[in-house]
């Protein structure tokens, strides 16, 4: 057997390890120059990549530029502008300063850099091959960093990347993530030579939300700001009628710089409680300025990652931001106002009078010994729900308005609406379905007619409608067959369920190729499922309707919101009711 | 107007009228019970638009004459009185009632009845049915209707003359079905089939007891008169799927259980599920049939019993334990039979001396989605 050697690799070899580090694919590139273009004070930056970055990357800035005797070093190894000294890191307000993206980025692709500094006559342009050659260079001020061939010379990485729309997402999501964070620059990004997003400059965050998610978009968040000391947050989160169904839209910036936290989400979550419905998220765009000697950047190559000073501190700022400023734009869920006024004109239907009906008929059988069997007739409809039900410490009082029921719990009347809250116990026996779904067979299978281009919609989709728990199958050329539904779905409902799928799906005109494009259909069709089989205000609910959903209700197992986010519960304290009469 | 009658009978037929009363109907009139009065007896009528009930009760009155009131209100008074004759003198917008026994005056309010519509207890061709059959039918078919689906054949029962002179029911929401046949002298006569709201059928069911009755339908109507009790009653619109079609016929497996055996594991069981599923999972072999139910919250719970199988292959259904449940208690003799079509087919039950009552079950089917 043959000894191996420890040998020191070349030089180029370990530049090509390290470059590994930071540059994951073309998205990191991006990234890097765009960081460069910022931090040269630039307002405008293009960035245009083809062949999803893997052919050629071209990132222009109308910044300060590089001195043409200086343009060597660019691309030298740990050699930046941005620092000097060890201290300096520990006061880093500018995105690089390791001096490694351009080193690395120039050791597995081909660079070429042209600079013009303000106020010079000529710029120069470097090319770096297999040599480096320098030439003098006549353009508008500010640089262009282009990058060919990515990973030319280390195949195995290039074998490594995700398909060109991937990667182009990837692009995407970090041009986006740093345009978010800076309003004040004008950025372009071109793909394909196809634009994918042009935004103009402008003065606030707001305005930018609104540029790339539409105006909308940015005028139904919420702002706040909180400070203390040396740190201090401000943003923007979603309101609660307008969350989102994944969490890409949750941003924190720290110095302006994003990073990747991982508790954000969660700590969001604690901090909208009950408003947010399952399978909901906030947008979050929170920017956290603080000194900079309280947070090491160090920690990751591509800097996605920071450690904090005091995370704790930091978590429980950002909850605190995120209930301040739900708390100054919602009204609090508790309480209501009543008009005492009005309540001469409020009818309550006793549903005792049922009761007390059969109660009558009881006395009657009993005077008049009628044999009538064993029974009353509302009793042969009973079945076993209540016989495995807990003892309940609620107490139902009554439908009003066909829409509402009255119950009696913990010393408060609660008002419930009942539409909304079978909604939102539909939309989750929906939801728990995902994944793993009962199907509750038919005996009468339901024909569906459709048309021939929603035939092809719904054959398109067949598998994510059998997800949901529908068995469906091809009948004939413009028609389907309903076998079976999902479990509390009345079997009546299987085609209206479908028509709402149809509804759903044709409503999602996003990429068909995206992996979302399937979930958005069926968060979608859930939500129309679940508004559409829920009971409706108007609708009869007899007492045993009425308390079964009280009892799932009040179960702990649902959120006291419906789907969209509204509470459907509202509460009367005993001390409220007592103030409405002046005692 | 002065009306002589006994007490009781008055209640009674009251309490009949009261109970189709929905209260809150737009025209408030039709909330009060109709009085219409004759010399020789009384007509004590409600309706709710869909159902119009008429009983009618002896009496001895001076006058003929109409007058509505609320007969919750009526009612009320009257249990309260002792049994006995009691006299009604109406008086404008009156009508007082004095016991025999009791020194009162109860001056009710009246309205004019000329205001209440007119109701047709029409002409139909009648035949008759044993009351205490047709009661037992109606129980066994009853609790596998719909109460509230958007398709309005299941929240009915559906009836149908059948071959040689039987009457087939159906009730079904399409998860489950129950069937039941009976024969009856002259059934053919009545129109082929109709759907007959659950409504109708509960009072029917309150009022049926002994001895025979009369019923009759045409293509809007049923009629059904009950002692001196007439309901009419408006059928439901639509078609009701084609039941035989899903009956199954052949199986693969054909067990027997004791019915007391079955239904005592069930509930046992039952108590570790939960609604709406309420999932059990049946697995058979070799005679033994397994009962089984797991839900996280809760645990698990797992019974044997001894059965007769017709195979020896191992078979295991979902299915919801609640519907099982519902068959099973109508069923009336100490074993029944059990047919199995397969894993993911229906579930069919009946009494092991008949096939003349059958109860449909459909499977649920659990799938991991990928």
């Amino acid at each position: 057997m043959n000894a191996t050697h420890i040998r020191e690799l070349p030089d180029h070899v370990k530049r090509m390890i390290a470059a590994g580090e930071v540059i994951e694919g073309p998205h990191s590139v991006v990234k890097e120059l765009i960081e460069n273009s910022i931090d040269s004070e630039a307002d405008r930056i293009t960035i245009k990549i083809e062949d999803g970055g893997m052919q050629r990357i071209v990132v222009t800035d109308n910044g300060c530029g590089i001195v043409p005797e200086e343009l060597s070093l660019a691309i030298a190894e740990h050699a930046t502008s941005k620092i000097g000294t060890v201290d300096d890191i520990q006061s880093i307000y500018s995105y690089g300063f390791r001096g490694e993206a351009l080193s690395s980025i120039a050791s597995i692709s081909h660079i070429t850099i042209l600079s013009k500094p303000d106020g010079v006559d000529t710029g120069a342009r470097l090319i770096c091959r297999e040599s480096i050659e320098i030439a003098p260079f006549a353009g508008p001020t500010g640089t262009t960093v282009i990058v060919e061939h990515l990973f030319y010379n280390t195949p195995a990485r290039k074998k490594f990347m995700k398909a060109r729309s991937t990667e182009i997402r990837k692009i995407r999501e970090s041009c986006t993530k740093l345009a978010l964070a800076h309003p004040e620059i004008a950025f372009v990004l071109e793909s394909d030579g196809k634009q994918l997003f042009s935004l103009q400059k402008t003065e606030t965050v707001r305005n930018r939300i609104s540029d790339l998610f539409g105006g909308a978009e940015g005028e139904s968040l919420y702002s706040g700001s909180v400070s203390d000391m040396q740190v201090s947050l401000t943003g923007y989160i979603s309101s609660p009628s307008n969350l989102k169904r994944s969490r890409l839209y949750q941003h924190l910036f720290v110095n302006n710089r994003p990073v990747d936290y991982r508790n954000l989400s969660f700590h969001a979550n604690r901090a909208y409680d009950a408003m947010l419905p399952h399978g909901s998220h906030p947008a979050l765009y929170l920017f956290l300025q603080i000194p900079p000697n309280l947070i090491d950047v160090n920690v990751h190559p591509c800097k996605r990652e920071i450690k904090l000073f005091d995370s704790r501190y930091i978590e429980s700022l950002i909850y605190g931001f995120i209930k301040k400023t739900l708390g100054e734009h919602e009204l609090s869920v508790g309480s209501v106002n009543l008009n005492t006024d009005r309540s001469s004109d409020s009818e309550i239907h006793d549903i005792n009078s049922e009761r007390q009906t059969t109660a009558v008929f009881k006395q009657a059988e009993k005077i008049e010994k009628i044999e009538t069997g064993e029974t009353n007739s509302p009793d042969i409809f009973k079945d076993g729900r209540s016989l495995y039900n807990d003892l309940q410490d609620w107490n139902y009082l009554g439908t009003i308005f066909r829409t509402y029921i009255l119950i009696e719990k913990d010393n408060s009347l609660k008002i419930l609406d009942f539409h909304a809250a079978h909604e939102r116990i539909q939309y989750d026996r929906l939801r728990k379905n995902v994944g793993q779904v009962t199907v509750q067979k038919l005996i009468f299978p339901e024909e569906y007619s459709v048309t021939p281009d929603k035939f092809s919609i719904l054959t398109e989709n067949l598998d994510l409608l059998r997800s949901l728990g529908f068995d469906i199958d091809i009948f004939s050329e413009e028609s389907l067959i309903i076998n079976g539904v999902p479990i509390g779905i009345d079997p009546g409902q299987a085609t209206i369920c479908i028509d709402q799928f149809l509804e759903a799906a044709v409503d999602v005109t996003i990429d068909k190729n995206a992996k979302d494009y399937f979930d958005e259909i069926r968060d979608r069709a859930i939500e129309r499922i679940a508004c559409h089989s829920a009971k409706r205000a108007g609708d009869p609910m007899n007492r045993s309707d009425a308390e079964a959903l009280i009892s799932m209700v009040f179960s702990g197992a649902y959120e006291l919101r419906c789907p969209h986010g509204r509470p459907f519960v509202v509460d009367i304290s005993r001390s409220e009711l007592v103030k409405l009469f002046r005692r | 107007m002065l009306i002589k009658l006994e007490k009781s009978s008055l209640l009674r037929a009251v309490l009949i009228a009261d109970s189709v009363i929905q209260g809150k109907a737009v025209n408030s009139i039709i909330d009060n019970c109709l009085i219409k009065v004759f010399s020789d007896c009384l007509e004590i009528i409600s309706t709710d638009k869909d159902i119009s009930i008429k009983t009618n009760i002896p009496s001895e009155s001076d006058s003929e004459g109409i007058i509505t009131c609320d007969g919750k209100k009526l009612a009320q008074i009257l249990k309260e009185l002792p049994d006995g004759i009691i006299t009604i003198k109406t008086d404008n917008n009156l009508m007082v009632l004095k016991s025999s026994t009791v020194k009162g005056d109860y001056k009710l309010i009246t309205t004019d009845g000329e205001d209440f519509p007119e109701i047709e207890f029409g002409n139909f061709d009648l035949i008759q049915i044993n009351q205490s059959q047709f009661k037992k039918m109606i129980k066994k078919v009853l609790y596998a209707a719909a109460h509230d689906s958007v398709k309005p054949v299941f929240n009915g029962v559906y009836i149908q003359a059948g071959k040689n002179s039987t009457l087939n029911m159906v009730a079904s929401d399409s998860r489950r079905l129950s069937f039941t046949s009976e024969h009856i002298d002259m059934v053919e006569q009545i129109v082929n089939n109709a759907v007959i709201p659950l409504k109708t059928i509960n009072e029917v069911y309150k009022l049926l007891d002994a001895g025979v009755f009369n019923f009759a339908l045409n293509e809007k109507q049923c009629c059904f008169k009950i002692g001196n009790t007439t309901i009419i009653s408006r059928l439901i619109d639509g078609n009701f799927p084609d039941f035989e079609k899903v009956i199954p016929k052949d199986f693969i497996d054909t067990i027997i259980i004791d019915t007391k055996k079955f239904i005592n594991s069930l509930r046992r069981v039952m108590i570790f599920t939960k609604e709406p599923t309420y999932k059990i999972i049946m697995t058979f072999k070799n005679d033994v049939l397994k009962i089984e139910a797991r839900t996280p919250e809760y645990g698990e719970a797992s019974e044997e019993i001894a059965i007769e199988s017709s195979s020896s292959q191992e078979i295991m259904i979902g299915i919801n334990g609640q519907y099982l449940m519902d068959s099973a208690k109508e069923i009336d003799t100490i074993s029944f039979r059990m047919n199995i079509t397969g894993a993911m087919s229906p579930v069919t039950m009946m009494p092991d001396d008949t096939e003349d009552s059958i109860a449909v079950i459909m499977p649920i089917q659990i799938r991991s989605a990928e």
